[in-house]
């Protein structure tokens, strides 16, 4: 999340992706670095025990997702 | 609550003065703003700040430290309030910068995330070890029940960290802080070296320091004790077998370990003195012995844990490689070691450190540290 909003301040659109399992624990550090708004996605949880065929499954069925919130304005 | 008059107490500090009305029970007043971890905490009182802020020659106002993980400012004056609230003596005040100051130290031969302490599932704890005059001055527990509980400087210098990365940092449990179990030791980890039953020099001189000089080290912990009991080995040998036996599994089972504490009680350190073994000699044989063929670090049937088995077959797990030894500590220095405990009890404690050796990589570990200074 530091870095997602590091970016921003620098004027670089950036979009946040975690696991379902981290959604309030982003919310409270977006809060808390003053910009609540800040793009996210969440995808489903668990990740960790994921085989690489598995995550990139994953990241074909998120990345139009992923594109479409960083074309948003942020808010 | 309100600001309230000081009458001159507050010069010098810049901190907001609650006026608590005299009918609210001040303890759970700062518990429900969410300011303590549960256990009743001091209500820092200017003249109580005061008194912390006296132990020290430093600027209040002085910042030292962005703390994580919301890289708030860590003033000398917000330490010393958190400081209070753990119940520290003034006189532990140096520790507790020490403490902070060792989480920056720029030495690091692997990544030391002063953040990773508070934004990890792992949910990591600093141990931090004492050496030094300042061990006796204070009565830093060194000897008998070193690693527990009813020491005050031990229980308050490792509480006051804890806090500050709560009340200042903003690591929350439950917010931001998002350790999966956690476990007591993230109270508080502190220790003494005993230096005198050591067969081996003092740990901050091993790492630089000069004897006379009081020194904090901090280590990241994210498990442990694994406590290896071998009541019956009599020959140094015999006793680091038992040692990497131990350590064989610990954290991920079948991966290789962050660095990694053992303490040492002192009748096992009297093994190590009569063979004459050095810390290398311990580690080497350690290193060797924990050390397995990549097959035994695969996923297999009877534990999902390692090496994943769709890897097979692919360039660097062929049958060919599966006999290529896999470290469980990649550098020898992900093996460190202290003495501390009673005499009566052949035992050595185990803590875990933070991460996956493996992700680390191999480098020299240093461990963070600061000198103790009034």
């Amino acid at each position: 999340m530091h870095d997602t909003v590091n970016f921003e301040i620098q004027g670089k659109p950036s979009v946040f992706v975690a696991t379902t399992e981290f959604v309030n624990a982003a919310q409270h550090q977006a809060e808390r670095l003053g910009l609540p708004e800040v793009r996210r996605v969440f995808i489903p949880h668990p990740m960790q025990d994921r085989t690489d065929a598995e995550m990139h499954a994953h990241a074909e069925r998120y990345i139009d997702e992923i594109l479409d919130v960083l074309m948003q304005p942020v808010g | 609550m309100s600001s309230a008059p000081t009458n001159g107490l507050t010069d010098g500090l810049s901190a907001r003065v609650l006026d608590i009305a005299a009918h609210v029970d001040v303890h759970e007043f700062l518990f429900e703003q969410g300011l303590t971890d549960g256990l009743p905490v001091v209500p820092p009182t200017p003249e109580r700040v005061r008194a912390m802020l006296a132990a020290v020659d430093r600027d209040p106002q002085e910042e030292i430290a962005k703390v994580p993980p919301n890289y708030a400012d860590g003033t000398i004056e917000k330490i010393a309030i958190n400081a209070v609230m753990a119940g520290c003596a003034p006189e532990y005040f140096p520790l507790v910068l020490a403490a902070v100051e060792a989480a920056l130290d720029p030495r690091q031969g692997v990544r030391y995330p002063f953040h990773g302490l508070v934004a990890t599932t792992a949910g990591a704890a600093a141990m931090m070890v004492i050496n030094g005059p300042v061990r006796e001055r204070l009565g830093i527990n060194s000897g008998l029940n070193a690693l527990g509980q009813a020491n005050r400087p031990s229980n308050t210098v490792g509480r006051a960290f804890r806090l500050l990365l709560r009340n200042v940092g903003g690591a929350r449990p439950g917010e931001i802080e998002q350790a999966i179990q956690g476990g007591g030791h993230k109270w508080t980890l502190t220790y003494a070296e005993y230096e005198e039953a050591s067969p081996w020099q003092p740990w901050h001189v091993e790492h630089g320091y000069e004897p006379d000089q009081d020194v904090l080290t901090l280590m990241p912990v994210m498990g442990g004790p694994r406590v290896c009991i071998d009541q019956t080995s009599r020959t140094a040998r015999a006793l680091a077998g038992s040692l990497a036996l131990a350590s064989q599994s610990i954290g991920d089972p079948k991966s290789a370990s962050a660095p990694t504490m053992f303490v040492v009680a002192p009748e096992h350190a009297d093994v190590f003195r009569a063979d004459g073994w050095s810390k290398n000699d311990i580690r080497e044989c350690i290193v060797e012995e924990t050390a397995k063929p990549l097959r035994e670090r695969m996923e297999n049937d009877s534990s999902g844990s390692g090496y994943p088995r769709y890897l097979l077959g692919q360039p660097g797990y062929t049958e060919q490689d599966l006999d290529r030894p896999i470290p469980k500590f990649v550098d020898p220095s992900f093996i460190q070691l202290t003495v501390a405990g009673s005499h009566a009890g052949k035992w050595t404690s185990i803590y875990t450190g933070m991460g996956w050796g493996h992700e680390i990589g191999a480098a020299t570990f240093v461990p963070p540290s600061a000198l103790i200074q009034g």
